[in-house]
């Protein structure tokens, strides 16, 4: 059986990281990330509808941001900014679907304490940091970069609890699997 | 001493059945009622609020009946300066107690409810007010100005400078044979 959350943590890094140097495109592309969330909910084990609905999400999120970032091959840019910030703004909800699937999986579960608490702190960061940086449009250009940066230091210390809790999740699933393995043995 | 301090410690904790001097909590908490009481019939929020709007709408009134206005040139001059700042500070505020409630929702260990949703619609929300506000004040123009524009009528530009020529040309003419006459 494959390990659901390092696709979750794959598919983590593959959204949050832009790698985009040297003027080629996104090494990392944004779909990617979606598809390997996708698959990632897909292979957690839970009959749930938010598990459905979720996967389905994801996959409407991979369709929008494969046209988003659509400019960096064609040069044409079908929203711009806006649409870069509006994929944030449904990354967000999307990820407090993934949290509500993951929270009823880890239910009664030693894992579920702290997947509470990554579940508080990611979205509080995650949408202070959107938050923030929708009011850095309106600030003066001098503030207008600090503020800007501030709000993605928010989103990159939510985006780094979120790998912290896959990589915990990984060790017990792990465990978990070697345990089965050896009362089979 | 604190031997004593420690023995005295012992003794109050085991005797569990000394209450408080009832009367004296008691004349307490009347007092309290009734300071607090006295409180609300004074300075209630509903007389702080009223108080004023009233005395505006009644100074409106009359500037409105007896057709006066206030000299308020300079005033004026110095609200366009700070409106600037001003902006900025409603920014900031705005940013932050949106901030602070979005903190306290999740804090607070809720996950599902009205007041979860109550932050993503506020923070949508945010953001499409922030980038109306941006487009109405035009803020992109002065930063980035394009060298061409389709959106920027340069044939019309033209022609207006092509009149004015013309016209300056005809006021020269004129002004020159006026000096030869």
């Amino acid at each position: 059986m494959k390990n659901p959350y390092e696709y979750l943590l794959s598919g983590m890094g593959f959204v949050f990281i832009d790698l985009n140097a040297f003027g080629l495109p996104d090494i990392l592309p944004d779909f990617i990330g979606y598809l390997l969330f996708a698959y990632g909910i897909h292979l957690l084990p839970s009959f749930h509808n938010l598990k459905r609905w979720s996967k389905n999400f994801a996959i409407i999120l991979m369709i929008m941001s494969f046209f988003v970032e659509l400019y960096q091959w064609l040069g044409y840019q079908i929203l711009g900014e806006i649409g870069v910030q509006f994929m944030q703004f449904l990354f967000i909800v999307f990820m407090y679907w993934v949290f509500q699937l993951l929270l009823h999986i880890h239910n009664n579960k030693p894992l579920e304490a702290k997947t509470f608490k990554t579940y508080q702190k990611f979205m509080a960061f995650m949408l202070c940091g959107f938050v923030i940086q929708a009011f850095s449009i309106n600030f003066d250009a001098s503030m207008r970069g600090n503020v800007h940066f501030i709000g993605s230091l928010f989103q990159l210390l939510s985006s780094l609890l979120f790998i912290n809790l896959c990589r915990t999740c990984n060790e017990y699933f792990k465990k978990i699997k070697e345990n089965k393995v050896h009362s089979l043995e | 001493m604190e031997e004593r301090d420690y023995d005295l410690f012992d003794a109050l904790k085991k005797r569990p059945d000394k209450e408080p001097d009832v009367d004296f909590s008691n004349e307490i908490r009347q007092k309290l009622q009734k300071t607090h009481l006295k409180k609300t019939t004074r300075f209630s929020i509903a007389t702080i609020l009223t108080v004023p709007v009233t005395l505006a709408v009644l100074l409106f009134v009359f500037m409105i009946g007896t057709g006066q206005s206030f000299e308020l040139k300079n005033a004026a001059q110095l609200t366009t300066e700070w409106e600037k700042d001003l902006t900025i500070i409603v920014c900031i505020f705005l940013m932050l107690a949106l901030s602070s409630f979005i903190l306290f929702v999740y804090f607070k260990g809720l996950t599902k409810g009205r007041l979860v949703y109550m932050t993503f619609s506020l923070s949508f929300f945010a953001w499409i007010g922030n980038l109306v506000y941006a487009e109405h004040r035009n803020i992109d123009e002065t930063i980035v100005q394009p060298s061409y524009s389709e959106s920027y009528d340069y044939k019309s530009k033209r022609d207006n400078i092509d009149e004015i020529q013309q016209k300056q040309d005809s006021y020269l003419m004129k002004t020159n044979e006026g000096g030869i006459k």
